[in-house]
């Protein structure tokens, strides 16, 4: 298939996504509607994204969800209009459903799960990562 | 609407709100465990899918199932698999077979479940009143749940009276059976999931774990997150996402890993890594189907397989299989094997499955805590339905045989039989069944949960069989079409997982409780009815009188008590309250087994016996270490098929994608069968990405798309079983193992052609 359109596509939504998910601990600020345009059933995310987006899928291949094949879509949903650019708290629901009713302590009013946890390394505590310069 | 749409998401946020103020972070466990709160419910169940079975609720709203959150109590700690989490849109399939459909003028068209059973249950009659019980035939599932599994053996066996009882189980278990019944007297393993928090070194031998069973694969990864030093070692031609952990990754021509077992024992014995005592207490040798060699014959055996010769016959190095040799049998660590279908589906399956079982018996690396052999299960009730519940020709109920007389009595009086009832010889194996189907010797198939059309070895001959004019074909299924449906003369609706209730049993011995969720889709019954229905029509309703599962689980516990499985105490009431329980449980009070034949845990080893273990299984209280020899699969490359041809699953789908094509993030996913071929064998056949290739076996042929991948072997193709269009079975061969009678699915031999 020709990847081109779908590379530029995606980096598009990448930006446009990241600038519009705002730094972290800025929860609750909804990403507008995007669309993922259809895929090549026969193939997984990763045969595009490593070229649309290399940091993301390392950073997923290094965490614990690229460990376990907790593939992209379990997150980000289908193609189409089911596509979310940043995961809902309750696409977590699966495997940390105590991790998400844990939101509603007062001292987490307004974090979602990616204001702690950076999306795609997953690793446990965001901000000694970030200091420390990215996974271990 | 009850899938994960953005939009299912925005409605479900009140939900996530109820869940979260269901009480803050302080005693959280008990509140995510309450079953109704704000209009919701969550019941507990277990997943669909493989035979790991991870235990989840159903989170239901208005009648509808919404979400599917892991278990924290269950032994999967929470977690679901990918496919797990998406289980909710299964239900409200497009493709959910809503009523009954019957064949007319060539054409299904939608009947009431009056004509549909009236003809059912006339066509069943007239073929055994002409031509005689065994005209008729059975062919289940490890997804059927235990109660329905237990009516539909007990109507065909004790009540149509023939033993052609079969189940998908023969395709992918039958050889793990063999194995342990030839090697420890009982099937089923002794070990446990929790094995894997002690091991120090894992055995993965034809098992791709993480994508055949990411929950436990996953499990494998944390213990080896928190001990450093563990080791994982993968044997499998393809270098697939298990061998990510291995630190030891064994490529090997297909069906050449007997040589490799052989040569790891003669490595253990060579260096000393054996442990005689335990030997000589607990081991007897054998060959052949006699109990006759001694430890010094089996010594001179493995003297025919030193590293070299089993590298040159295998493909790998030496080097690799004495490495592997030393770090199982390690003095002080604890040695765990695992193993699924590399090994089952071969037609040296039960050979090879002994040979990992001598690997444990030499070493006395068994019974303790991370040291144990434990096979992998497929299905999530095929070792809980077919296995214990004895729905296989040769089989009755909890570890009795077909061909035993005691045994029979036995059931006779169980179910309130005239003596004599019960026939004495096994009825037809898979494969037989569905050639006797070709013959004409069966006029009559009810299919029940499964999907033959698609998974059977040399498929597109067995199609032919089921689509023949005299042939009456009953399939019961939650979907249709399906590659089966399609060729069926009857379709009865059958209910799906979380519409119904009954009880699973996983890989590990444990029992678990699916409770129902929401009443069945349009006019969908549980199988469980839809056989009592068939039992009463037919004038057997004597036999199937219940009117719920749990009364046939009740039934059920007064058959499997004083067997070596005895779960006489796990009442529906326990069940209920508990997370899953392991047999043997033989009293109420009991906790379950953790580890079978085992001094303290294993409630039929005397609690005064000397030892630590007592093989119980065997007359002689002994296992038995077989010599077993190298010996090539029935198929191999030669000049006019000069390709291996080995199939298997990919992470995203299951079995033949009846449910995961259903869910849309599946659907766009690794869903199309693709001709897996390493870069040097494209670049020779010219093939690029995306390419067609026919792919062509004696027995049939199939054009895929080419996927390069390094993971690859060299003169191995790769086609995933998913594809329900491009079916990878149409070129698998229908060659059985004499002893298990399971095909050889993963190994036949093929020719590549550029299209």
């Amino acid at each position: 298939m020709n990847r081109l359109p779908v590379v530029l596509w995606l980096a598009t939504v990448l930006l446009v996504g990241v600038a519009l998910a705002g730094p972290p601990g800025k929860a609750g600020k909804a990403a507008p509607k995007r669309v993922h345009p259809q895929v090549d059933p026969s193939e997984a995310c990763d045969a595009c994204h490593s070229d649309a987006t290399p940091q993301v899928v390392a950073e997923w291949f290094a965490g614990k969800h690229g460990m376990n094949n907790v593939k992209c879509f379990v997150c980000h949903g289908s193609v189409g209009a089911d596509f979310v650019l940043r995961a809902p708290a309750q696409r977590c629901i699966g495997c940390h459903a105590e991790e998400v009713a844990s939101l509603a302590h007062p001292t987490l009013a307004g974090k979602d799960c990616f204001s702690c946890h950076p999306p795609h390394l997953l690793s446990p505590h965001r901000l000694p990562l970030v200091e420390a310069g990215g996974a271990k | 609407m009850t899938t994960f749409s953005r939009r299912t998401f925005l409605e479900t946020s009140a939900a996530a709100s109820a869940l979260a103020a269901l009480g803050g972070v302080p005693g959280l466990r008990q509140a995510v465990a309450a079953t109704t709160q704000g209009g919701e419910k969550w019941v507990k169940s277990v997943c669909r899918y493989c035979g790991t079975g991870c235990g989840l609720f159903i989170g239901v709203r208005d009648g509808k199932v919404f979400a599917v959150r892991g278990d924290k109590d269950n032994h999967n700690d929470g977690f679901l698999c990918l496919k797990g989490f998406l289980l909710p849109q299964i239900l409200t399939a497009p493709d959910r077979c809503l009523h009954p459909l019957v064949r007319k003028e060539g054409k299904l068209v939608r009947a009431s479940w009056e004509e549909a059973m009236s003809l059912v249950a006339a066509r069943f009659r007239e073929s055994i009143d002409k031509y005689g019980p065994d005209s008729v035939a059975f062919y289940g599932s490890g997804q059927g749940l235990t109660e329905e599994t237990y009516c539909a053996n007990k109507l065909f066996k004790a009540g149509i009276r023939t033993n052609n009882v079969e189940g998908n189980p023969r395709l992918c278990m039958a050889s793990a059976v063999g194995g342990y019944v030839t090697t420890y007297g009982k099937d089923e393993p002794m070990g446990l999931y929790e094995d894997i928090d002690h091991a120090d070194v894992f055995l993965l031998i034809g098992s791709n774990t993480a994508e055949a069973h990411p929950i436990i694969f996953q499990r494998i990864v944390r213990r080896k997150e928190a001990k450093r030093d563990v080791k994982v070692i993968v044997l499998d031609p393809r270098r697939t996402p298990t061998a990510r952990i291995a630190d030891l990754h064994i490529s090997f021509t297909p069906g050449n890993d007997l040589a490799i077992l052989n040569a790891m024992a003669h490595v253990l014995v060579k260096e000393g890594l054996v442990d005689e005592v335990f030997i000589a207490k607990h081991v007897a040798f054998g060959e052949g189907a006699e109990v006759n060699k001694s430890w010094d014959d089996y010594k001179a055996f493995l003297a025919e397989y030193p590293p070299a010769k089993a590298a040159a016959i295998a493909g790998c190095s030496a080097e690799e299989i004495i490495t592997a040799a030393r770090w199982f049998g390690e003095r002080g660590k604890a040695a765990m094997s695992m193993w699924t279908m590399g090994l089952n589906q071969r037609t040296k399956g039960v050979w090879a499955n002994n040979l990992v079982h001598n690997l444990h018996l030499i070493t006395g690396k068994i019974g303790t805590p991370g040291n144990t052999p434990f096979s992998l299960t497929g299905q999530p009730n095929a070792c809980g339905g077919v296995r214990d519940g004895g729905a296989l020709s040769h089989l009755l109920p909890y570890g009795r045989l077909i061909t035993n007389d005691a045994h029979r009595a036995e059931m006779e009086k169980l179910w309130k039989l005239p003596e004599g009832s019960l026939k004495p010889k096994p009825g037809l194996a898979t494969v037989d069944m569905f050639r006797a189907l070709e013959s004409g010797d069966i006029k009559c198939l009810y299919i029940m949960c499964t999907n033959p059309g698609q998974s059977l070895p040399n498929v597109a001959r067995y199609r032919k069989a089921m689509e023949k004019a005299d042939a009456f074909v009953v399939v019961s299924e939650a979907f249709h079409p399906t590659r089966t449906s399609e060729l069926a003369d009857v379709v009865l609706p059958a209910a799906l997982w979380a519409e119904k209730e009954g009880v699973y049993g996983c890989a590990e011995r444990r029992y678990q409780l699916m409770e129902q969720a929401i009443p069945p889709a349009g006019e969908a019954r549980p199988d469980f009815a839809i056989l009592c229905d068939l039992a009463a029509r037919l004038g057997y309703g004597q036999l199937l009188p219940f009117k719920t599962p749990a009364e046939v689980w009740e039934e059920i516990l007064t058959i499997c008590k004083g067997t070596v499985y005895d779960f006489t105490g796990m009442t529906r009431e326990r069940l209920k309250a508990s997370h899953g329980l392991l047999w043997p449980l033989p009293t109420p009070g009991h906790p379950g087994t953790k580890r079978r034949y085992v001094k303290g845990d294993d409630p039929l080893v005397p609690a005064d016996h000397p030892e630590r273990i007592l093989f119980y299984g065997r007359p002689d209280k002994r296992a038995v270490v077989w010599l077993r020899p190298q010996k090539p699969p029935d198929e191999v490359p030669d000049a006019e098929y000069p390709f291996y041809y080995t199939t298997g699953r990919e992470i995203e789908h299951w079995h033949t994608a009846t449910m995961t094509r259903n869910c849309r993030e599946l659907a766009n996913t690794n869903l199309e069968s693709m001709a897996q071929l390493h870069p040097a064998d494209a670049a020779k056949l010219g093939l690029r990405p995306g390419a067609p290739v026919r792919i062509t076996s004696r027995r049939g042929s199939q054009v895929f798309r080419t996927k390069i991948t390094d993971g690859a072997k060299p003169g191995v193709v790769f086609v995933h079983m998913h594809d329900p269009e491009r079916m990878c079975n149409l070129l698998t061969i229908d060659a059985v193992d004499p002893a298990s009678k399971q095909p050889e699915f993963k190994v036949c031999a093929v020719k590549l052609e550029k299209v």
